[in-house]
């Protein structure tokens, strides 16, 4: 995977879902949280750099096996599958509510689930790299698709920019403390995935120099996706609006001809939603057959478990969207993304300071190899 | 003798430099004014102080000194003579000699250099590859005037014993690629070899068989621009269509006029054939989606019109539409088939009684008529003609989706051909190279 792949992969992994969403509404002047919310998420992303440059091209599970020691690391890699799957599953939900809230009313969610697990799994099925030179065509037809809103927003006369003002009107510390409740768990905290794919991005320095790169051109677009939502629906509406993207999108009409572009959001979110469901299957799959031994495609499987999951896991769409705003980040979020990283950092700078390498174990990496070449031996 | 009691063959006794002789040919492979004028005649005046006492001395004499013109070979091995008959050779026996000499006196009537018939230009070089090897290595070679410039000899085919070239420049292509595309050729086993059609099949990835992976063109300064674009065509005898591999996405938008032209007018003509390309990929899809689906999104004036002229149609709009592809998939078929003389009859059915009768006869709507009409248009504007033609396969598979679950579908399944194309590789290469190509990713 080249840099340019890499870039995009991470660009359109962290735009996916938030593009539609955008902050929750838990203070006003939500464009700023947004802008605030990068500096935060990029001390957040050098903590996985940290465990990337530690871990010395293993992937995410080979860390916590190094650092926990075989049973303790395989138990936080079935953590891990699960949260990946889970995180993916919600995302399902995200885009399955959209696109039954603007294109398709009436066909059951199962069967449009069903249709869209059998293309995540064979976008999952297809590896780190085919994904990224997937994620080059996706980003180039959302960000067509997103900058055409924008501008038949801008030209049917729905923007005002006076809808932005009171400008901080509960004062500046609610801003800042907002993005530490949620925008750096959501999006960004979510790149945790990429630790398993780290040695695909190159070397740590790398890694974080594509990581940082992109998190700064997602927190640019999504400001200005912010801005361009609260300009046309103004701060009281915006509250109350599940999806302002949508909702923004069905205030543009150009001399009543161009209407009710819906269509062009539900693509942005499908597409979105695909290469972050396809990463997510991807990363839990590379778990599911180191952890279960065999050398056997999980991706059907997972992607098949993400699907019924999506239909499970709430009963509606408001405790969705509650669950995803509170519980998900105290208890998921934050200890994937920050406890168990942090304390896996800490193990292994204790572990292997120098000339403490002969303790290392042997991970199950090595101890797979010879019997794969004595079995490729005996069938030459 | 192998060959039995054939008509073609002609068994000639001669007497030169004193001795007997018989020659042995196919008059099949070969012209009576060629035969006399290059090999007997300077046979029969072969002086006789070259009469020695050994007649394989002999033979080697005649070699060197009456034939020297023609390529020919000693040979003691009688097996080799029915192949090499068979290719156009003269076998020459003299009394008391233990070899034969094989001379080379194929000379076979071959189509002219002509303009090309499926990949034309309106400014450009008008020559096209013919049926014949040689012509076609030859219109290759006087292009490229370098040292570098290889061709390579395999046979293929159990009983055509087809030749097959590899061309490349050396040290310009790829060497990893060049050895996959040798041993592929090598391992080949077939029984007959026509056309290089059939060859393309060994070239393909694995499972991905929805886009070709093997360009073709029977335009020499399109294989030449291809060589010196690092690649390797295969020249195959009997072909007019000469393979170039590995190829990706974007050589099948690109015409060798586009470079010939000013830059902005070439452009501006790629650009055409991709968006031509996705019309005749969505535009029946969307057809029926948005009209089954999501009236909502036409505007109203025109969402009127159309209604108004649905109303009297009995079948809902994916029907419509497919009835109305297949009715085009037979014409085109019809189209190509047909000797040319009934073309008109076909034009003139396929316009007056499926266009406006249909519409007439309320069986189908005038917009889905415009609709299709489109498609297909559109889909032969990619310069290569196999490119459009698998991605048929794929349109129904779209309009089958829009039926179901409209836009959705839709959506979803170009996200299918968007994994597929990503995951494609060809000899190492990613299919989608020209979005990365620029960007320091593995050139072709």
């Amino acid at each position: 995977m080249n840099v340019v792949h890499g870039y995009t992969l991470l660009l359109v992994f962290l735009l996916g879902t938030s593009i539609i969403f955008g902050p929750p509404r838990l203070a006003p002047d939500a464009w700023l949280v947004e802008l605030i919310a990068v500096v935060p998420a990029g001390a957040l992303f050098l903590l996985f750099v940290g465990l990337a440059a530690a871990g010395n091209g293993g992937n995410l599970f080979d860390m916590l096996d190094k650092a926990w020691g075989r049973t303790i690391g395989r138990m936080w890699t079935l953590c891990y599958i699960v949260y990946f799957l889970y995180i993916a599953s919600r995302n399902v939900r995200d885009m399955i509510e959209l696109v039954m809230t603007s294109i398709l009313r009436a066909t059951p969610p199962s069967v449009l689930i069903f249709m869209f697990v059998l293309v995540i799994a064979y976008a999952a099925s297809g590896g780190i790299a085919a994904t990224g030179r997937l994620s080059v065509l996706i980003a180039a037809l959302v960000g067509f698709f997103f900058f055409a809103l924008a501008l038949l927003l801008v030209f049917s006369g729905s923007v005002d920019t006076e809808r932005l003002l009171p400008f901080l009107s509960e004062g500046l510390a609610k801003v800042l403390v907002v993005p530490l409740k949620s925008s750096i768990w959501f999006p960004y905290g979510e790149l945790v995935v990429f630790l398993v794919f780290c040695s695909s991005f190159g070397t740590a320095r790398t890694f974080r120099r594509t990581g940082w790169l992109a998190m700064i051109s997602a927190c640019l677009l999504l400001t200005f996706s912010d801005l361009l939502q609260t300009s046309v629906l103004g701060m009281e509406n915006i509250v109350f609006s599940i999806f302002p993207l949508l909702d923004a999108a069905r205030m543009i009409s150009i001399f009543n001809f161009i209407t009710r572009l819906d269509a062009l959001v539900a693509l942005l979110i499908i597409l979105g939603v695909l290469v972050k469901c396809a990463v997510f299957v991807h990363a839990a799959t590379i778990g599911a057959s180191r952890t279960f031994g065999r050398h056997r495609r999980f991706a059907f499987s997972s992607a098949l478990l993400v699907g019924a999951f999506s239909i499970l896991v709430t009963h509606n769409n408001a405790e969705h969207f509650e669950e995803g705003l509170k519980y998900v980040i105290y208890w998921l979020h934050i200890p994937a993304q920050l406890v168990i990283p942090a304390a896996t950092l800490m193990l292994l700078r204790i572990r292997y300071r120098k000339g403490e390498r002969e303790h290392e174990p042997r991970r199950l990496h090595d101890r797979l190899e010879p019997n794969r070449t004595r079995r490729g031996r005996a069938d030459a | 003798m192998t060959f039995g009691d054939t008509d073609d063959l002609a068994l000639v006794s001669l007497r030169f430099c004193g001795k007997e002789g018989l020659l042995c040919y196919f008059t099949t492979l070969t012209s009576a004014s060629f035969m006399m004028n290059y090999v007997i005649q300077p046979l029969a005046q072969a002086s006789d102080d070259l009469a020695g006492e050994d007649a394989t001395a002999l033979l080697k004499e005649v070699r060197e000194r009456c034939l020297s013109g023609l390529s020919s070979e000693l040979s003691d091995q009688l097996h080799v003579l029915p192949m090499k008959l068979g290719r156009g050779y003269a076998a020459l026996f003299a009394e008391g000699a233990r070899d034969c000499l094989l001379v080379d006196v194929k000379e076979l009537v071959t189509r002219s250099v002509e303009e090309p018939t499926s990949q034309n230009v309106i400014r450009g070089p008008k020559e096209g590859f013919t049926e014949s090897a040689a012509t076609n290595m030859s219109l290759i070679r006087r292009r490229i005037v370098t040292d570098k410039l290889r061709f390579e000899r395999y046979e293929i085919g159990e009983k055509t014993r087809t030749e097959v070239y590899l061309a490349y420049i050396e040290e310009e292509a790829d060497e990893e690629v060049l050895r996959q595309v040798r041993e592929q050729v090598r391992s080949c086993r077939m029984v007959s070899l026509f056309d290089s059609g059939s060859l393309e099949s060994l070239f393909r990835p694995r499972g991905y068989w929805l886009f070709p992976t093997v360009y073709n063109s029977e335009r020499p300064d399109s294989v030449c621009s291809c060589l010196l674009d690092k690649r390797i065509a295969v020249i195959v005898g009997g072909s007019p269509f000469v393979l170039i591999v590995p190829a990706i996405f974007r050589d099948f938008f690109q015409s060798p006029e586009d470079h010939y032209q000013w830059f902005l007018v070439g452009l501006f003509a790629r650009l055409l054939r991709y968006v031509a390309f996705l019309l005749s990929l969505v535009v029946p899809s969307l057809y029926v989606a948005i009209t089954s689906y999501h009236q909502e999104l036409i505007p109203t004036i025109l969402l009127t019109s159309i209604a108004a002229q649905r109303e009297g149609i009995p079948f809902p709009a994916v029907i419509e539409i497919l009835l109305m592809e297949a009715a085009f998939e037979i014409l085109r078929e019809a189209g190509t088939r047909m000797p040319r003389l009934v073309g008109q009859a076909i034009s003139i059915a396929g316009a007056l009684v499926l266009g406006e009768a249909a519409v007439q006869a309320g069986i189908v709507s005038n917009i889905n008529v415009i609709v299709v009409a489109l498609t297909v248009i559109s889909s032969y504007v990619a310069p290569v003609y196999t490119f459009g033609s698998n991605i048929r396969i794929f349109r129904y598979g779209l309009i089958l989706l829009a039926s179901f679950t409209g836009l959705y579908g839709v959506i979803l399944g170009c996200a299918v051909l968007m994994i597929h194309l990503s995951r494609m590789e060809t000899f190492g290469v990613p299919y989608m190279s020209p979005l990365s190509r620029m960007l320091g990713g593995k050139t072709p």
